[in-house]
């Protein structure tokens, strides 16, 4: 007997989407998790345009890994027109995307909070890790310029520079601010705090192939973006098209495989990560933020206030150029092609969500219903991005 | 006191105004009841709520997001529009369709083109602060603090081509410089203290204007009339 459980639009996940289930003696079966947000279609948004209103427009792609998508632009761009920014530029430039990853990161675990957080915790973490949120999004305030889609970001390097009294505040104050997210470590994971769903999400072992360019930042050397190919939604299902047919995303493979994108990866690929359970992509997550802490650190004692932030003169011409960029989620692509005048002739996107949700579907049979939902959460799927992508040739 | 119940809703934004929705939220929920998707259990909604919020700009390909927009209008007699794709438009405004898989998603309208709309917050996003100033403002019933909000629920759309041609070709402008302050992309810069435009980076989000001392002046001075 196939029993269906249809969930019409899950919670805690950034975008809309809808999450089907068969159940067999209340085991999951097979899984559809369908997004529904609209196509807002950035690439063809940004046809004709000039590659500095790219830079500004792909930004709001998404609310969440907004610097993520205008280093992968500014990048693409770069690599087009043949430059590179000084050194203080791309030291910044990182920053600004570990701040946002941190960002990314900690408001996916205040999702997170509701399956694996014992009741009488929940509230005083949400609140904990939204102020940690709080703090941090100061840092891109300073940097960047806002709170979210920093504008500071721009080709070539930084628009404005930060005054050297605000980097030496910023310096003293990202100690006390990482104190403040050791604090709350324990109530993530350790064993009496966590919940029935986090027992069985830690018993079930799952160990996808995994893909990252880079721990940090991301590198286009270290990956073959040629190899990707994407469908859509429905011809990758390749049945139930009444299901199927409201999707409005396409699913990507690296060289015809499933891969795994996100913290998990880039953990078990550069830093010798162990835990192979669903629940080790928690532990991964929390793991990341703990070390982007001490990056920025590293990195705010590098900046040399004196020295450039931007490449100066810069020409736009045509060319061609690919952006590769650790987004919070996972490997983030962008190509971009500039016609003779410079401006934006074709832009493609890969984004990090389109990689996992084939692999979100298969982790999660065998599961109970409940803690499928709770994996769908965990793999954080970014839908306002995904839905966003066009297919390649 | 009883708290302000409320709902938000997302139609496709980019979730950076709900973030800002979250963090505000959270320092005044003394006062307000708001059921966010990024803290419920389950989707759930009552029949009626004091206030509702919609963020994300309405796809009018997709009937379905209209229709539930409609039907939100129904359920609350406080339909505020958050951000510059709610309100304005905003980046949607420079959508134009055509992208796989559903190349039919061509147009974006802000939701006062659909249903009528009693407060709109512009903003790409508007602070976490302002999130907290109109929960505050609406609260205590301040309608002078809120009539900048109400002028900007009957407007379509506002960027910063209107500060230039209403404020600034007008001999209105007085140099403060809120706009260059106000703008997300960078897009103004004062210029012999008057606003310059780099009409490329503009994502017509308004808020110049709605910043700018003159022209929010002008905005209140129709609502009143």
């Amino acid at each position: 007997m196939n029993e269906r459980v249809e969930i019409n639009e899950v919670c805690r996940i950034a975008g809309e989407a809808k999450l089907v289930l068969f159940q067999e003696k209340e085991k999951v079966k097979e899984a559809y998790f369908v997004a529904t947000a609209p196509v807002r279609g950035f690439e063809k948004l940004v046809a004709g345009k000039n590659p500095f209103f790219a830079v500004e427009a792909v930004m709001r792609i998404c609310g969440l890994c907004h610097t993520a998508h205008a280093n992968a632009a500014a990048e693409a761009i770069e690599n087009a027109l043949g430059i590179l920014p000084p050194r203080n530029g791309l030291l910044i430039r990182e920053a600004l995307g570990l701040v946002n990853k941190i960002q990314s990161h900690v408001l996916q675990l205040v999702m997170m909070a509701e399956d694996f957080v014992i009741e009488e915790n929940r509230m005083e973490t949400i609140f904990k890790l939204m102020s940690v949120h709080g703090k941090i999004s100061d840092y891109l305030l300073k940097l960047g310029g806002a709170i979210t889609h920093p504008p500071y970001l721009t080709i070539g390097g930084l628009l404005k520079v930060p005054k050297e009294s605000v980097l030496v505040d910023l310096k003293t104050k990202i100690k006390d601010v990482e104190s403040s997210w050791l604090e709350i470590v324990p109530y993530l994971t350790e064993e009496p705090y966590l919940t029935e769903v986090a027992a069985e999400l830690k018993e079930k072992i799952f160990t996808p192939e995994y893909l990252a360019s880079h721990l940090f930042y991301g590198d286009k050397y270290n990956i073959t973006p040629e190899t990707i190919k994407r469908v859509p939604y429905w011809n990758y299902k390749g049945k139930n098209e009444e299901i199927t047919k409201e999707a409005t995303i396409q699913v990507a493979f690296y060289k015809e495989k499933t891969v795994e994108v996100g913290p998990r990866a880039r953990m078990k690929i550069y830093k010798s990560f162990q835990d192979n359970s669903l629940f080790g992509i928690h532990l991964a997550r929390i793991e990341e933020v703990t070390i982007a802490f001490k990056r920025i650190e590293e990195i705010l004692d590098q900046i040399n206030p004196n020295e450039a932030f931007r490449t100066q003169n810069i020409v736009l011409r045509a060319g061609k150029g690919i952006g590769v960029y650790e987004a919070p989620r996972g490997t983030l692509i962008h190509y971009v092609e500039l016609e003779e005048e410079g401006r934006i002739q074709e832009f493609k996107m890969i984004v990090p969500t389109m990689f996992n949700i084939p692999l979100m579907e298969e982790a999660v049979i065998g599961l109970s219903a409940r803690a499928a939902e709770a994996v769908m959460r965990l793999y954080d799927p970014c839908i306002p991005c995904t839905a966003h992508t066009v297919k390649l040739r | 006191m009883e708290k302000l119940k409320a709902f938000h809703v997302d139609i496709g934004s980019c979730e950076g105004c709900n973030v800002s929705i979250l963090r505000g939220f959270l320092n005044v929920r003394d006062t307000v009841d708001l059921s966010i998707k990024y803290l419920m259990e389950k989707m759930y909604m009552e029949d009626k709520y004091e206030m509702i919020i919609i963020t994300g700009g309405v796809c009018m390909n997709e009937p379905h997001i209209i229709e539930k927009v409609k039907a939100l209008r129904e359920k609350t007699s406080t339909l505020v529009a958050f951000g510059s794709c709610a309100t304005f438009g905003g980046i949607l405004r420079f959508c134009r369709g055509g992208q796989e898989p559903r190349p039919d998603h061509r147009n974006f309208q802000p939701i006062s083109s659909i249903v009528k709309v009693d407060y709109s917050i512009p903003g790409c996003p508007p602070s976490p602060q302002m999130v907290q100033s109109f929960f505050k403002f609406f609260i205590t019933g301040s309608e002078r603090k809120l009539r900048l909000f109400k002028a900007c629920s009957n407007i379509k759309k506002l960027s910063g081509f209107d500060l230039i041609d209403d404020i600034v070709l007008t001999g209105l402008c007085i140099g403060c410089g809120v706009c260059e302050l106000s703008c997300p992309t960078q897009a103004i810069r004062m210029i012999d203290k008057r606003p310059n435009l780099v009409a490329e980076k503009c994502i017509r989000c308004g808020t110049c204007y709605v910043r700018c001392p003159r022209a929010s002046q002008l905005l209140c001075m129709e609502v009143q009339a």
